[in-house]
């Protein structure tokens, strides 16, 4: 080996070295906390792997309670009173991406909540899987699409995800304000990931919350086939 | 420093998008074959040529890397089945895509149909009568959709084109491919021959489909049915095969999807061992339009 070669080697030593320790003390990237174990009604008999349970449309909403990215516990029993929108996400979902690059989720977040409807996106994406991120990259990733969801709501373990039996990215459930489960699956009515499709889809979340907030009956269909990712548990 | 590098990757995927663009245009140029770190995409012909009026088998075919996969016309729980689209020379017509059928592929908590390790997908071509010998014609396909692994989902899409001479003879057939050809008509869902399927819808939730096989001969060992539409079954659910008693044909319990059953069940029906005899012997599936009585 010539001189060049042990300095280029050396050089590239150092810039791996480098990269390293600065990861370790990067002062953007606080360690990750760890995150606070979800309380659900419904406690699976093996804690290493929860039960899948789901939910049917007419039934109470089982409850239960998850932090966001702030470390904010938010239970569905503090919503009482209140309709609220479970919508299950992974930023990087390819169907979650039509939604959000669009500008069709932060409309529906926008819309809804300003007339009071609680808006919480659950990611259960276990650790080292697509979609979980630091809380850190949530809030930066939040703030940059312009999330308008009353929180984002962490649940690495996929206990809650579980307990609904969320299937896919996006998947919607919406409660009405007696608790009660009144539509669950897709978001609208054409399964792909192209943006342009979101304006010819039957907005099946949009007209179950519109119906609902006026005091309709909720419009069928109320149980619809959910498209997406499957969630990363 | 990274504002430069970003810069100029912006730069660079500019002229690239711009180049992937002309294709179109140029319809020169494009390879037959896209490889990512999911999957290896190839456009395949069974001819080494075309000849004047005759039908011309090619096939998308997809090599999945090591843990991940694609999905079928039904993706089952999460997914979505790839979409192909021909763009081809005046005159020449191409037909159906034939998929292969799936195999059931259990997720956390869920179940997609789809398919690992690889799969051919077949379309016939018809040639039109005006091609001249001597002439080479351009097939181009654009084929996208979806691929998953346990960790993660990733869009693709690819631009493939075959050009091939035009040949006064039948053309020789390309030896690479034969094998393969071969498999993937294997892999078709066959047509049941003699067979009898009726299903019972029951007030819990369940299909029962009975299953009547021609004389002399018998219900594959394990059979699972597959729907064309994603909600007429629940893909999560096992599939119970009772085997045949007195007065009883043997009856493939499926539990419902949330869809109300329709006239008819429509979809593939897989069969370890096939679906028996010739010309279908060894058929791993078959492909179904099941009368539903509900009770």
């Amino acid at each position: 080996m010539t001189r060049v070669h042990w300095f280029i080697g050396l050089l590239a030593l150092l810039v791996v070295v480098s990269a390293v320790t600065a990861r370790a003390v990067d002062p953007d990237k606080p360690a990750e906390p760890a995150p606070a174990r979800p309380t659900a009604t419904a406690q699976p008999a093996d804690p290493a792997k929860p039960a899948v349970a789901g939910v049917e449309n007419g039934a109470k909403a089982p409850t239960f309670s998850l932090p966001d990215v702030d470390g904010k516990t938010h239970s569905l029993a503090e919503a009482a009173g209140k309709w609220v929108v479970l919508e299950w996400t992974n930023y990087d979902c390819p169907f979650v991406r039509k939604h959000y690059d669009s500008g069709n989720m932060q409309d529906l977040q926008r819309t809804f909540t300003e007339k009071g409807v609680i808006w919480w996106s659950i990611c259960s994406s276990a650790p080292g899987k697509q979609g979980h991120l630091p809380p850190e990259t949530w809030k930066e990733r939040m703030a940059a699409q312009k999330v308008a969801a009353t929180a984002v709501l962490l649940d690495p373990t996929g206990e809650v995800g579980r307990l609904y039996d969320a299937k896919t990215t996006p998947h919607l459930f919406v409660i009405n304000p007696e608790g009660v489960v009144v539509y669950q699956g897709a978001i609208d009515s054409i399964r792909s990931t192209d943006p342009a499709d979101v304006a010819k889809a039957i907005p099946h979340v949009r007209q179950v919350l519109e119906a609902g907030l006026a005091g309709q009956p909720i419009p069928e269909p109320t149980r619809t086939t959910p498209y997406g990712c499957s969630v990363k548990y | 420093m990274r504002v430069c590098l970003s810069i100029w990757l912006m730069v660079l995927g500019t002229m690239l998008a711009l180049a992937a663009g002309a294709g179109p245009l140029l319809a020169t140029g494009l390879p037959d074959t896209v490889e990512t770190e999911q999957v290896r995409l190839q456009l395949i012909s069974e001819a080494t040529g075309m000849a004047p009026g005759q039908p011309l088998t090619v096939g998308i075919h997809m090599t999945f890397k090591e843990g991940w996969h694609a999905y079928w016309m039904n993706p089952g729980d999460s997914g979505m089945p790839p979409t192909f689209t021909f763009t081809l020379p005046p005159g020449f017509q191409a037909g159906e895509v034939q998929w292969p059928f799936p195999t059931r592929l259990p997720g956390a908590g869920e179940v997609i149909y789809g398919y690992e390790g690889n799969a051919l997908f077949l379309c016939t071509i018809q040639v039109p009568p005006s091609v001249v010998p001597g002439e080479r014609h351009s097939i181009r396909m654009d084929v996208s959709g979806l691929l998953c692994s346990a960790d993660a989902c990733l869009p693709f899409e690819a631009a493939l084109q075959l050009t091939l001479p035009v040949t006064a003879e039948p053309p020789a057939r390309d030896e690479r491919w034969q094998k393969l050809f071969a498999e993937g008509r294997h892999r078709l869902p066959g047509t049941p021959a003699g067979w009898v399927f009726e299903a019972t819808a029951t007030p819990d939730q369940k299909y029962r489909i009975a299953i009547t096989p021609p004389a002399g001969q018998s219900v594959p060992g394990t059979v699972h049915f597959f729907p064309f539409t994603s909600d007429a079954i629940k893909p999560s659910a096992p599939q119970i095969l009772e085997p045949p008693a007195e007065g009883r044909p043997a009856t493939l319990i499926v539990e419902r999807g949330f869809a109300d059953p329709g006239p008819t069940l429509k979809g593939v029906l897989t069969g370890a061992g096939g679906w028996g005899p010739e010309p279908i012997a060894g058929w791993g599936a078959v492909e179904v339009s099941i009368p539903v009585v509900t009770r």
